[in-house]
C-alpha cells in the first residue's frame, strides 16, 4: 500500500509540474542588473572595447546598488540585452571595479577584504581571492570604498591593489602575491586611497581623515620589490577627501605623474618622481573653485570649474600642467542646468571629453564631445542635442561617453546615460539605441489589477433613460459583432488554455483574456516611479515619474509605503489604484503624498496632471505616514494614520466619510511603537471627534521581550474561506479558527527569534514559539493564511539527541476548542470572548531544502483550491510545494483507511525537493524580496509575480486546472464522436419506429 | 475578599512582585491615570488587592455612566517605576450606555426609570489573567486579560438597574505563559547495526508460494483424490 501512496504521489508531483511547451508561455522572466552606482567613481558605468573588433562593438560595464557587476551586449545591437552579470552577496559590497585588458577587476567587502578577476566577454570568474578579514581595523563604516584602489602597469595582468586602507599587494594573474607592503602608520588618521603607478614605481597616496589634520602622504614603492623607496608628506591649507585629490598619469614615458589638488583657489600639483623630492607648482590663471575626476587621470586629463563654473579641461604636460580647452558658455546660467563632465576613450585609447547639460531653452539635452587630438593635434569639438525625455526619466546623473569612427574631423559619440529614475539609456549620437528600465530592480509595492472584459470596452455606454427604439438599436448594432463573437468561440474551443496569453492577445488592447490571466501589476519603486506591466509578458505598460511637489526646487524623494487598488472593474469604469508614499525632501521634511493613477493607463485620475507631464501627488498630511489601511466593505477608501494618530480618509468624498463613520467603532489595527530595545505591539481603535479629524487611540499594548525587534507584521489575508472545517476519517469535524482579527508577527533578539500569533483587536496571544538563535541568526520568513501559519527558519541549536542543525519548515494550524466537534464560531467570535483563547494548534516540523528569501502562498477565486506554498530561494528559483506535504496532521505511521480517505501521508521528516516544482524551471531568478499572487478568473488558476533584482511571472494550478480541459484533450475526437451519434440517431430513428410499428401490428 | 485559583505551579511565576492597575478609558474623557488595583506577590499566582479597590470601581461607573463604548483597562508594570507607556495593557468593555425605553403615549404620567445597557464588569464571577513570561522567572511581556461574563458576541446585555455599577470579579485565574518551542523534526531511525558495525541484513519477505504452497498442495491433492460426480448427473 506504501509504494502505492508513493506512486500515487509521484504521479500527482508530475502531472502538475510544468511541461516543456508551457515555457515561455505560461511564464517569463526580465534579468535585471541594477541602477548603476554613480555616487562613487569607482563603480560607474564604463565603455570597454573589445581590441580587435568594431568600435561599435564595445560592452558597457557597471557596477549596481544591487551589488552586481554586469556587462551589456555591445552596442551595436538595439537590444539591450545583458552579456554577462556577476551577483555579489550580500554581505560583499561591491566598492571597485577596473577593467584593463580583457579583464575586470574587482574588490568587494569591508575594505575591498576580496579581488576577483573575470573575464571582460564572458564574464567567466577568473580568480577570486581574499586578500583580508572581512572587516576593517580603522575604516569607518561610513568609508564605503575608502582605503581601496586598484592600479595596473601597462603590458602585464598583474595587478596592484591598495586594500583596507593601508596594505598594497602586487598580484599575478595566477592569484599569487608576489609582494605586500603595509603601511607603518597602523593610525586611524591616515587612510591611503590612490594608487599611482610608473613601470618601476608605485605612488600610494594618502590622506588625514581628520577635519583638523591636513596632510598629503605620499609613499614610493618598488614595482618589482614592494621596497618602500621614499615616503614624504605635503601639508595643506584646507582639509581634503579622496575627491578632492586627483592622481593623473600618462601612458607616456615621458610625463611624470602628478598629484593635483585645489588650495584656496588655486589647482596645485606636484610630480611624484622616486625620490619624492619634488615641490608642488600651482596653475597660473583663473581662481578655480572645483576640480572633477573625469575617469581620465590615467590619462592625465581633469576638467575644472572657474568661480563661474565655467568648465576649463586641464592635461598632464611635461613639468606641469596645462589648460587645452574651455567649454564655452558652460558657466553658470539661467538657460541650462549645471553641466555633466564625463571622460571617454575610443578604441586607440585616445581621451575625449564631453559635457551634458539640459537646456531650459530649448527643453533638450545637450551634448559637446572634445577631441584634444583631433585636427592635426589642435582639438576638435562636437556637439549636439538630443531628446531627453526628462517627463519619462527624471534627469540624468550620470554620463559615461564613448566614441568610435573618429575621422579627423568628425566622429560618432556614444552616451550611456543613467537617470534619476534608474534608467540606463544607451544615445549613438541624438539617437536613442535602447532603453534598460533598471528601476524595476527597486520595486517596493505592488498589487495585480483585473482588466475589464473586450465587449465592456466595446459597448455603448449604457444609459438607463434610453428609450425602447434606442436600445433596440444599439443592440442591433452590437450583434453586427456576433460573427467575431462565433469566431473567437470556435478559436477559443480549438486552442488551449494557453491562448489567452500574451502571444494571443493584441498587445494594445487593454482587455481581460478569457481566463483573466492578464491583469496589470501595478508597481512603483523607490526612485519615484510607478509602473504598470502587463502580467503574462512582464511588458511595461505605461510608467510616471512621481513628482516632487514643492519639494522639486530643493530635491528630495518618494518612498512608497502602500499601494490599494481603490477602484475594480466590478465596480464599473476602470479601475483605479492609490499609491501612499513619503516623500523625504533634502532640507529634512518629510510630507505623505498620494498617487491616484487610473490602473489600465496611468492617467492621473485627478487630472492634474497631463499624461507628458510627470505625476503630481496630493499632499495628504504635512509630516510622516504612521501606517495606511483600506476601508473594508464595498468603499475601498483608503484610512492613513499621521505622527499624531489622527485618521485621514482618501479619497475625501462624503461617501468615504460617511463610509468611515459607520465602520469607526469596528476598526481595530496594530501599530509598532516603541524605541529600540523597547519594542511595542500597541492595539488601536478610532473614535469620532466632535471637532476635527477622527483619532486612534491605544486600547492594548503588549512589550516585546527585551531585545527583541520586530521583523514583519503579516495580517491574515481576507480573502474566501471556502470551508469552515475539516472533516476527518471518523467523521468528526476539525473546526478552523478563523478569527477576522489575527495577525502573525515575527521578532528577532540576539539570543532568540519570536513567532507570534495575536488577536489584533485585543492583544491575546494565540500562539507563541520561540526559537533558539545566535546572533539573531535565524533567518525567519512566515506566511499566514486562513488557519494555516508556515515559517521557515534556521536552526542553529541540535543540543537534543537525533537532532541536526539546518534549516527547517515549521507548519501549523489553528483549530477551535481542544478536540474534534468543538465548534466556537471563530469568525464570528468577540475578541473580548474568553472563548478567543480556546485553540488548538498542530503543528509539524520539516527539514527544509533551501534558505529563502520569500514565502507567501497562492490565492484563488473562491479559496476552494489548495492553498500551496511558493518560495523563492537562494539559488535563485521559484519554487512550490505542495499543501499536501505541509499537513501538520501527516501520520507517523502507516496511514489507516480513515486517514487515507482524508488525503494524509506517512511523516517524513525531509520535505522534497522536487525539481517538477520550480515554477523558474531553469530561469535564475535573482535577490527576490517579495512574491505576490492574485487569483485569476478560473478557480484553480492562481496568478504568480516575483519582484526583486529580477522580475518573473508565472501562473500555476495547485488543485490541477480542473476546471478548463487540458491541452492535450482530444476535442476533435469528442466532436466527431457527438456528430456520430447524431447521425446515427438520425438514422436509425426511422428505423426504430417502422419496427415499433411492426410491433404493433403482431402484438 | 476574593477566592483566588492557582492555576499554575508557582516556580514559574517571576521572582518579585508585580502591581496591577487600572482605569476606564473613552477617548472622549479626559487622560485618565492608572489606579493600584492590586499586586501579584511573587511565588504566588494571586492578587492581593488594594484597599481603594471598591472606591475605584465606585468612581469608575461614575465616570462611565456619561459616555458609551467605554473600556477597562487592566495594565501591569513589568518593571517597577517605569513609564506607564511601556506597561502591559490588556481590555474588556466596561460600557455603560444610560437610555429610555420608548415612553407610552400616556400624558402626564413619570418618565420611566432610566434603562441601562450595562456591560461586561458588572457582575463578573470570574477573571481570567494570562500573564506572558519569556522564560521560567522573566519579566513578563504580554498581558491577556477576560471575564466569564462576555458572551461569544461581545454584546453588552442588558439589564435594568438604578444606576451603574461595577464589580470585581470574585474569582481570579492567574495563569503564567511560556512560549513554547517549535516541533522538532522526527528524524528516521538509522538502520540497526550489528556487533561488528555492519547493517543487519532484513531476512527477505517470503513470497506468496513459499508461503503457502502446503496449503496449495493439500488443495490441489484433494481436488485431485475426490471422486468426480456421476456423468450426466445434472442433465435432464
Amino acid at each position: 500500500m506504501r509504494w502505492l501512496h508513493f506512486f500515487g504521489l509521484t504521479l500527482c508531483s508530475t502531472v502538475l509540474a510544468l511541461y516543456e511547451s508551457d515555457v515561455g508561455v505560461v511564464d517569463w522572466h526580465h534579468p535585471l542588473v541594477g541602477v548603476p552606482l554613480t555616487s562613487s567613481l569607482n563603480t560607474p558605468p564604463t565603455f570597454h572595447s573589445i581590441p580587435g573588433r568594431p568600435p561599435t562593438e564595445a560592452l558597457l560595464l557597471t557596477a549596481t546598488s544591487s551589488n552586481v557587476l554586469a556587462c551589456t551586449a555591445h552596442l551595436s545591437l538595439s537590444d539591450s540585452g545583458t552579456a554577462w552579470r556577476f551577483i555579489f552577496a550580500p554581505t560583499d559590497h561591491i566598492i571597485h571595479y577596473q577593467q584593463h585588458r580583457d579583464i575586470v577587476v574587482s574588490l568587494s567587502g569591508p575594505g575591498g577584504s576580496t579581488l576577483r578577476t573575470f573575464d571582460c566577454l564572458t564574464g567567466q570568474l577568473i580568480l577570486e581571492k581574499r586578500l583580508h578579514a572581512p572587516h576593517t581595523d580603522h575604516l569607518e563604516s561610513d568609508d564605503v570604498g575608502l582605503g581601496a584602489a586598484i592600479a595596473f602597469i601597462p603590458e602585464s595582468d598583474d595587478v596592484f591593489a591598495l586594500t583596507n586602507g593601508r596594505t598594497v599587494r602586487r598580484i599575478g594573474a595566477d592569484g599569487a602575491v608576489r609582494w605586500a607592503w603595509e603601511s607603518a602608520d597602523k593610525s586611524a588618521s591616515v587612510v591611503y586611497a590612490k594608487l599611482v603607478t610608473t613601470p618601476s614605481t608605485v605612488y600610494v597616496i594618502s590622506l588625514t581623515k581628520s577635519s583638523t589634520s591636513k596632510t598629503l602622504y605620499i609613499s614610493s614603492l618598488s614595482t618589482s620589490t614592494g621596497e618602500l623607496v621614499a615616503s614624504t608628506s605635503v601639508p595643506l591649507s584646507v582639509a581634503a577627501g579622496p575627491s578632492d585629490v586627483l592622481a593623473l598619469s600618462s601612458d607616456a614615458a615621458t610625463l611624470i605623474p602628478r598629484v593635483v589638488w585645489l588650495e584656496a583657489g588655486t589647482i596645485l600639483s606636484v610630480a611624484l618622481v622616486p625620490d619624492l623630492t619634488e615641490k608642488h607648482t600651482s596653475v597660473m590663471g583663473s581662481a578655480y573653485t572645483r576640480i572633477v575626476d573625469i575617469g581620465l587621470q590615467n590619462k592625465g586629463h581633469f576638467v575644472a570649474l572657474t568661480m563661474n563654473d565655467t568648465g576649463r579641461v586641464l592635461k598632464l604636460d611635461v613639468d606641469k600642467l596645462k589648460v587645452i580647452w574651455e567649454f564655452t558658455d558652460s558657466g553658470k546660467s539661467g538657460r541650462h542646468a549645471d553641466s555633466l563632465y564625463i571622460g571617454g576613450l575610443d578604441r586607440d585609447g585616445f581621451p575625449y571629453i564631453g559635457r551634458v547639460f539640459w537646456s531650459f531653452v530649448v527643453r533638450k539635452a545637450s551634448a559637446h564631445v572634445y577631441a584634444p587630438h583631433l585636427a592635426a593635434g589642435q582639438g576638435l569639438v562636437s556637439g549636439f542635442t538630443f531628446n531627453f525625455d526628462t517627463e519619462a526619466h527624471g534627469i540624468i546623473s550620470h554620463v559615461a561617453l564613448h566614441t568610435a569612427y573618429v575621422k579627423e574631423v568628425d566622429l560618432l559619440p556614444y552616451l550611456a546615460l543613467t537617470t534619476s529614475t534608474g534608467a540606463v539609456q544607451l544615445w549613438q549620437g541624438d539617437i536613442v539605441q535602447w532603453t534598460r528600465e533598471e528601476g524595476l530592480s527597486r520595486l517596493q509595492v505592488a498589487e495585480m489589477v483585473e482588466l475589464p472584459e473586450q465587449k465592456i470596452t466595446a459597448a455603448h455606454t449604457v444609459d438607463e433613460r434610453d428609450t425602447f427604439v434606442e436600445r433596440i438599436s444599439r443592440q442591433l448594432t452590437d450583434a453586427k459583432e456576433l460573427h467575431l463573437y462565433m469566431l473567437n468561440f470556435v478559436k477559443r474551443f480549438v486552442a488551449g488554455p494557453n491562448a489567452s496569453t500574451q502571444k494571443e492577445i493584441a498587445f494594445d488592447s487593454l482587455t481581460r483574456d478569457a481566463f483573466g490571466f492578464r491583469q496589470v501589476i501595478v508597481t512603483a519603486n523607490d526612485l519615484g516611479k510607478v509602473y504598470g506591466l502587463d502580467s503574462t509578458s512582464g511588458a511595461i505598460l505605461w510608467n510616471r515619474v512621481l513628482g516632487l511637489g514643492w519639494a522639486a526646487q530643493i530635491g528630495g524623494q518618494v518612498i512608497p509605503s502602500k499601494l490599494f487598488v481603490v477602484r475594480t472593474i466590478a465596480d464599473g469604469g476602470s479601475p483605479e489604484a492609490v499609491l501612499v508614499a513619503q516623500r523625504r525632501a533634502s532640507n529634512g521634511l518629510v510630507d505623505t503624498v498620494l498617487f491616484h493613477v487610473n490602473a489600465l493607463t496611468g492617467e492621473d485620475v485627478l487630472g492634474k496632471s497631463p499624461a507628458d507631464e510627470v505625476l503630481q501627488g496630493v499632499d495628504l498630511i504635512s509630516g510622516p505616514l504612521l501606517e495606511a489601511y483600506q476601508l473594508p466593505g464595498n468603499h475601498k477608501a483608503v484610512i492613513l494614520l499621521d505622527e499624531f494618530r489622527q485618521v485621514y480618509v482618501y479619497p475625501e468624498t462624503p461617501a468615504n466619510e460617511r463610509a468611515l463613520a459607520k465602520a469607526i467603532g469596528k476598526l481595530n489595527v496594530v501599530l509598532r511603537t516603541g524605541l529600540p530595545g523597547q519594542r511595542q505591539l500597541t492595539g488601536h481603535q478610532f473614535s469620532n471627534a466632535d471637532v476635527g479629524r477622527p483619532t486612534a487611540f491605544a486600547t492594548w499594548a503588549s512589550s516585546l521581550p527585551a531585545g527583541e525587534e520586530i521583523l514583519s507584521v503579516i495580517p491574515r489575508p481576507s480573502g474566501p474561506v471556502a470551508s469552515l472545517g475539516k472533516v476527518l476519517g471518523n467523521r468528526t469535524t476539525l473546526y478552523k479558527y478563523l478569527n477576522p482579527h489575527l495577525v502573525a508577527v515575527t521578532t528577532a533578539s540576539p539570543d532568540t527569534c519570536g513567532v507570534y500569533v495575536i488577536d489584533a483587536a485585543k492583544g491575546s496571544i494565540v500562539y507563541h514559539v520561540s526559537i533558539a538563535a545566535k546572533q539573531g541568526r535565524c533567518d525567519l520568513h512566515a506566511t499566514f493564511v486562513e488557519n494555516w501559519l508556515a515559517y521557515v527558519y534556521w536552526e542553529e541549536e541540535y543540543q537534543w539527541v537525533g537532532q541536526t542543525k539546518g534549516r527547517r519548515l515549521v507548519s501549523v494550524e489553528l483549530y477551535e476548542g481542544s478536540k474534534p466537534d468543538d465548534k466556537t464560531r471563530s469568525s464570528e467570535l468577540s475578541s473580548h470572548s474568553n472563548k478567543t483563547l480556546a485553540v488548538t494548534a498542530i503543528e509539524q516540523s520539516y527539514i527544509f531544502p533551501h534558505a529563502i528569501t520569500s514565502i507567501t502562498t497562492t490565492s484563488t477565486k473562491y479559496g476552494i483550491s489548495t492553498k500551496d506554498i511558493i518560495v523563492a530561494n537562494e539559488n535563485g528559483q521559484i519554487q512550490s510545494f505542495p499543501r499536501l506535504f505541509l499537513n501538520p496532521r501527516r501520520t507517523k505511521d502507516k496511514p489507516t483507511a480513515e486517514e487515507q480517505e482524508e488525503w494524509l501521508v506517512q511523516y517524513d521528516p525531509v520535505l522534497p525537493d522536487d525539481a517538477h516544482r520550480v515554477l523558474s524551471h531553469n530561469y535564475h531568478v535573482a535577490n527576490i524580496r517579495h512574491i505576490l499572487t492574485a487569483p485569476a478568473l478560473l478557480e484553480s488558476t492562481s496568478l504568480v509575480f516575483a519582484y526583486g533584482l529580477d522580475l518573473f511571472g508565472t501562473r500555476v494550478a495547485p488543485s490541477g486546472t480542473f476546471d478548463v480541459l487540458s491541452e492535450t484533450f482530444n476535442k476533435a475526437q469528442l466532436v466527431f464522436t457527438i456528430c456520430g451519434l447524431a447521425a446515427a440517431i438520425m438514422a436509425t430513428r426511422p428505423m426504430v419506429r417502422r419496427k415499433r410499428l411492426r410491433e404493433r401490428w403482431y402484438q | 475578599m476574593f477566592s483566588l485559583l492557582l492555576v499554575l505551579s508557582s516556580f514559574l511565576a517571576p521572582l518579585r512582585a508585580f502591581q496591577l492597575y487600572h482605569r476606564i478609558l473613552h477617548p472622549s474623557l479626559p487622560d485618565q491615570s492608572f489606579f493600584h488595583r492590586g499586586t501579584i506577590q511573587h511565588g504566588k499566582a494571586r492578587i492581593e488587592a488594594a484597599p481603594s479597590l471598591q472606591y475605584d470601581l465606585l468612581a469608575f461607573a461614575e465616570t462611565s455612566a456619561h459616555v458609551t463604548d467605554a473600556l477597562y483597562q487592566l495594565a501591569l508594570d513589568p518593571h517597577p517605576g517605569q513609564s506607564d507607556s511601556l506597561w502591559l495593557i490588556s481590555t474588556v468593555k466596561a460600557v455603560t450606555i444610560p437610555f429610555s425605553p420608548p415612553s407610552p403615549l400616556l400624558l402626564f404620567s413619570s418618565p420611566p426609570p432610566p434603562f441601562f445597557l450595562q456591560c461586561h464588569l458588572i457582575n463578573p464571577t470570574n477573571e481570567r489573567i494570562v500573564i506572558h513570561l519569556p522564560s521560567p522567572g522573566g519579566t513578563p511581556f504580554a498581558l491577556d486579560y477576560f471575564l466569564d461574563s462576555v458572551p461569544s458576541d461581545g454584546a453588552c446585555p442588558p439589564s435594568r438597574v438604578s444606576s451603574p455599577t461595577l464589580a470585581s470579579p470574585r474569582n481570579a485565574t492567574i495563569i503564567f505563559s511560556l512560549p513554547g518551542q517549535p516541533p522538532l523534526p522526527e528524524l528516521r531511525t538509522p538502520p540497526p547495526l550489528t556487533a561488528t558495525g555492519d547493517p543487519v541484513t532484513q531476512v527477505p519477505e517470503k513470497t506468496f508460494l513459499q508461503k503457502y504452497w502446503l496449503y496449495i498442495v493439500i488443495a490441489l491433492g484433494a481436488l485431485l483424490i475426490a471422486p468426480s460426480g456421476e456423468e450426466g448427473a445434472g442433465a435432464s
